[in-house]
């Protein structure tokens, strides 16, 4: 096919992600180095980097963000991989059962958000089943869980939102699994748990680094979650950006594009990192 | 057997009994620490539903226009890369392919707030198109790996056979390759309608309070003290799209079996 057509039949699909992607991108970079602010003019070029490092906050919250991100991914990784295995273990005609999984796939983020309030509060239902299982005396004496630097409630919220979708990462690589290989491990005196960390997380080891690559980067830089769950201290940084994207005096508006810049060299560092380093772990299984 | 019921006890517990507390929710009066289950019930939240309806109907309204539209324009984007990518091989093609991927992978923020400077100046800020727009740029991955998939699950004889039999491309397209493809369409344009329709910020970034969005619209009462109209309101989020996958899968099967397909 020759060079022209090829680029013609592509450019449906290019041009707008290379003007809403591409262009909004650099737009973002610019304003960060106070171009392109309308009438606004900077004397230096790194006036909103600096205005970042000049207080902690900005520290606080990225650390806050990373630890989210991480906590939240990683637990979902493991929990949606247990439930995706199990599934997979069922009988074939049980399997369709078990579709009740996918409702959180369907419930948007505020959803979710408004559902932890609903559960994780002082007086909320996880409180009162504690009460009654006289786990605690009082409301008084349940914990605080929301809008807390512990994270609990997002992190929660997140894991009810992620882990359905780690099953069906996870569950799509496993139906390609061939089941024969069991049966030969099993008559080599394998067990279970040999089965599953020799055998099966190899296999799937591909599906769980892409979700999680997914998972991590959309957790650290989501926004609908964390602003249902409201504001706390130090907060999510996609907060952070909100806030003085909109909030405060459009001259502010390079530090919310230098935040964005700054995760968006985070994100393609971290993929690099990520698959680079899980390359290089699929290698030394390999040796073995 | 004993298995299935382990599993799906389980299930029930992580996933379906916070439905139910919001279901308790939408219809108790006051839901007071520590009651398990509400002590007394009411209709308050059906009669706010009732008294704003034609705000709650137009949210919903808007909220699907957009929806849909991101779907069409996603199709429209994807399904003749989609075809390359299934049908031929050439240089630099997983390359391509890799760097289609990066607005899945990228925080939309970051990008979304460069964007809407450009859509000002384009005049498509706070108007549906430049909704439509943002939402494809961010959902499009999921069309264009559905319908990729789908290519790949027939052979090009069938438009073969169309073309040698004197159809244009254009009818090749709306007569063999649209209703071979269907399912994977359908796989797509499901995951983009939900992505499309569960967004809050985006839509209130471009849209920029023009736009009217179910998400928007229940967001404050999210954070008020009622909690039983807002639960009510939330299980619209599941209830309406699940209706919509419902109708379609009958629409789908009875079109099949009127064709003999199944």
């Amino acid at each position: 096919m020759r060079r022209t057509q090829l680029t013609l039949r592509l450019l449906p699909l290019l041009l707008p992600i290379l003007v809403v992607f591409g262009c909004g991108l650099t737009i973002t970079v610019l304003q960060s180095f106070g171009l392109l602010m309308f009438s606004y003019t900077y004397d230096d070029l790194f006036f909103a980097y600096r205005e970042l490092f000049a207080d902690s906050w900005f520290l606080r919250s990225a650390a806050f963000s990373l630890y989210v991100a991480l906590a939240s991914s990683s637990l979902s990784i493991v929990l949606g991989t247990a439930l995706a295995y199990a599934i997979w273990k069922l009988p074939v005609r049980q399997r369709h059962f078990t579709i009740i999984y996918k409702i959180p796939l369907v419930l948007p983020h505020i959803a979710v958000g408004f559902l932890a309030v609903v559960l994780l509060a002082k007086t909320g239902i996880v409180s009162a089943i504690a009460y009654h299982l006289a786990l605690i005396d009082s409301f008084e004496h349940f914990p605080d869980l929301l809008y807390t630097p512990s994270g609990i409630d997002l992190i929660s919220a997140y894991i009810y939102k992620e882990t359905p979708f780690v099953m069906v990462m996870v569950y799509a690589m496993l139906v390609r699994f061939d089941r024969r290989q069991i049966d030969t491990a099993r008559m080599l005196w394998a067990g279970g748990m040999r089965i599953f960390f020799s055998l099966i997380l190899p296999f799937i080891m591909p599906a769980i680094n892409t979700t999680f690559i997914i998972l991590f980067i959309f957790t650290f830089g989501g926004f609908d979650l964390p602003f249902v769950l409201g504001d706390s201290f130090p907060g999510m940084l996609s907060i952070r950006i909100y806030d003085y994207f909109f909030q405060k005096d459009i001259a502010l508006r390079p530090v919310a594009m230098a935040m964005l810049t700054l995760i968006f060299g985070f994100s393609l560092i971290f993929i690099a990192i990520y698959l680079r380093l899980s390359a290089r772990l699929a290698r030394e299984v390999r040796k073995l | 057997m004993i298995r299935l019921t382990g599993i799906l006890a389980l299930f029930v517990l992580l996933f379906v009994c916070p439905l139910v507390v919001l279901v308790l929710n939408a219809v108790s009066s006051s839901w007071a620490f520590p009651e398990i289950i509400p002590a007394s019930f009411d209709l308050r939240s059906l009669r706010y539903l009732a008294v704003h309806r034609h705000d709650i109907a137009l949210s919903l309204f808007s909220s699907c226009l957009y929806s849909f539209g991101t779907i069409i324009l996603t199709f429209v984007m994807t399904i003749m890369p989609a075809k390359l990518f299934a049908r031929t091989s050439f240089k630099g093609k997983s390359l391509l392919e890799g760097f289609l991927l990066a607005p899945a992978l990228i925080p939309p923020m970051a990008f979304a707030m460069g964007a809407h400077f450009i859509f000002l100046r384009l005049g498509i800020a706070d108007t549906i198109g430049g909704v439509i727009l943002i939402l494809s740029v961010v959902s499009y991955p999921y069309m264009l790996r559905a319908l990729t998939a789908g290519y790949q699950t027939y052979g090009e004889n069938f438009e073969l056979c169309a073309r040698n039999l004197g159809a244009s491309s254009w009818r090749t397209l709306l007569m063999v390759e649209i209703p071979l493809l269907l399912p994977a369409l359908i796989a797509g344009a499901t995951i983009v309608f939900l992505v499309s329709f569960s967004e809050y910020f985006l839509v209130f970034l471009i849209g920029g309070g023009s736009v009217p969005s179910y998400s928007g619209y229940i967001f404050p009462l999210l954070n008020s003290s009622d909690k039983s109209v807002a639960s009510l309101l939330t299980l619209v989020f599941l209830v309406l799209p699940i209706t919509f996958f419902f109708l379609i899968d009958r629409l789908i099967y009875r079109a099949y079996r009127k064709r003999g397909m199944l």
